[in-house]
């Protein structure tokens, strides 16, 4: 807990500032604040603990290269770094080829459950991502599903299609209504929000 | 495409599962509707709280040392710092260096709206990507600005990248690796009237000795060379081929591994290869040799960033 009191001096845009001036202290505040969100995208995408240590490296490697063009005003920093880390994971998990896709193997490297997300990032985001988590699970199981194999594992409507032994059209309606769903859930629990 | 249209287009471009002719119908519209903009940020900001959703597992202490490390490339305290040291730390040339360079933002910036309008995009991970590649030229611009005496001659470069990069018809590639480079991961953005290939990739292995990699553009049924490189200690290679042989679209790009100095023909292992450069970019494929599949060497972890 002591680092992310210490770098938690830092906000967010000053880190980003930092960072686009390749000052190292900026990716320290970051990492000290994201890497759990980085790093827990990756392990759920991925089910392996080196695979998604590995995209938490790539994902602030990339921090460090694009913190120049990233404007804080226009984007709070978790969208962006939760983007990324999708991506890195998702181009992961498609260069392991399609047979290991299904595999949900656990993994090797002991998880430290964190009980204590860091407070910044409870600020930004929890709010959301309970909603999200909530109406996720609350979603009929064909839904879940659909919404799942796309947003974890990155798969097209075709192949959601062919997966579920669903018609395209009925994945069409499935991920749309869930997403609709989800999104209703993550805009009414996020309330009035100030524009920074 | 209406307004009901693009409603219900926005749940499925957010989680990457709508199709390519949707998608371009999608951007078109929201392009042009401030109503249906604001639409797209709630079910991207949906989308967002799904990538937090999952179960929050801290990773090994460890791996902040190694990254920060290997990213910074020095070492980073195993404690953080005192808080006044923080106070104390102030980048001195961030100020002094913002806005000089702003022309060169605003080009990236067309750049990637280009990009955009010409349905090369296919899905907001490959606009990621796209404007990660932009940023990586950008910073290198930002880098040459700040070296006085380097400025003059790399210019010239980067004004020959970005001419590359805003043809109009400029094609981008994806390339993927297979064993033994299967975690490289390669873009080309290629064009025909500029008669350039400009290349990146990243966590490419390095090359025996007296081995290089020797990038190649097939077109009417011809392998053309686009000259040889070897990655730097990281895996990673950025450059500009000259091609002036490349006088029609080429059908496929490829890198094999060749003797120093390079040859006429491709003779070596393909090791990233992508199929039928189009407009599409997930056509891209691996594509797996046949004489490497016995190698028993795996380097997919060999190359950290």
């Amino acid at each position: 807990m002591s680092l992310e009191r210490a770098t938690g001096a830092i906000d967010d845009r000053d880190a980003i500032r930092r960072v686009a001036a390749q000052d190292g202290l900026g990716l320290e505040a970051l990492y000290d604040r994201y890497s759990t969100v980085v790093y827990s995208l990756a392990l759920r995408v991925l089910r392996d603990a080196a695979d998604a240590e590995d995209v938490t490296q790539e994902v602030f490697a990339q921090i460090w290269t694009q913190a120049g063009r990233f404007d804080p005003s226009r984007g709070v920093v978790a969208a962006w770094v939760t983007v990324l880390a999708r991506s890195r994971a998702l181009d992961r998990l498609r260069r392991r080829g399609p047979a290991s896709r299904t595999v949900g193997g656990e993994s090797a490297l002991p998880h430290i459950p964190d009980p204590s997300p860091s407070v910044e990032w409870i600020a930004a985001t929890a709010e959301q991502a309970d909603a999200a988590r909530e109406a996720l699970s609350a979603l009929p199981d064909e839904q879940r599903t659909a919404v799942e194999l796309a947003y974890y594992e990155g798969l097209t409507q075709a192949e959601i299609a062919t997966r579920t032994s669903a018609p395209l059209g009925t994945v069409k309606t499935r991920i749309r209504t869930g997403v609709q769903r989800l999104r209703d859930a993550v805009t009414r629990r996020a309330g009035p929000r100030n524009e920074a | 495409m209406t307004h009901d249209e693009a409603r219900d287009a926005m749940p499925l471009f957010v989680v990457d599962a709508d199709d390519a002719e949707t998608r371009t119908a999608l951007l078109a519209h929201v392009a042009g509707c401030e109503a249906c903009r604001e639409a797209l940020r709630e079910y991207e900001t949906t989308a967002d709280a799904l990538g937090q959703a999952v179960p929050q597992v801290r990773p090994r202490p460890e791996l902040r040392a190694r990254t920060l490390e290997a990213i910074t490339g020095s070492p980073s305290p195993a404690q953080a710092r005192p808080a006044s040291d923080i106070h104390a730390v102030e980048p001195a040339s961030r100020e002094a260096s913002r806005g000089r360079w702003a022309p060169w933002l605003a080009a990236a910036a067309a750049l990637v709206a280009a990009v955009s309008v010409a349905g090369l995009v296919q899905t907001r991970q490959e606009l990621a990507d796209v404007r990660a590649t932009v940023a990586i030229w950008q910073a290198r611009v930002a880098d040459a600005e700040r070296n006085a005496q380097a400025a003059q001659t790399s210019l010239v470069g980067y004004q020959r990248q970005l001419r590359v990069m805003t043809a109009d018809d400029l094609l981008l590639v994806s390339l993927s690796g297979v064993p033994p480079a299967a975690s490289a991961q390669a873009k080309a953005f290629v064009s025909r009237s500029q008669n350039a290939i400009l290349f990146t990739v990243r966590d490419l292995p390095p090359p025996p000795a007296a081995r290089v990699y020797q990038l190649w553009a097939i077109a009417g049924g011809q392998p053309i060379s686009a000259g040889t490189f070897v990655p730097d200690a990281s895996g990673r290679t950025q450059l500009v081929a000259e091609v002036p042989a490349l006088t029609e679209r080429p059908a496929a790009l490829a890198v094999t591994l060749e003797p120093e100095g390079g040859v006429p023909s491709p003779t070596g292992p393909s090791l990233l290869r992508a199929r039928r450069p189009s407009s599409h970019c997930d056509e891209a494929s691996v594509w797996y040799h046949r004489e490497m599949s016995s190698t028993p060497q795996s380097s997919r972890r060999t190359a950290r960033v």
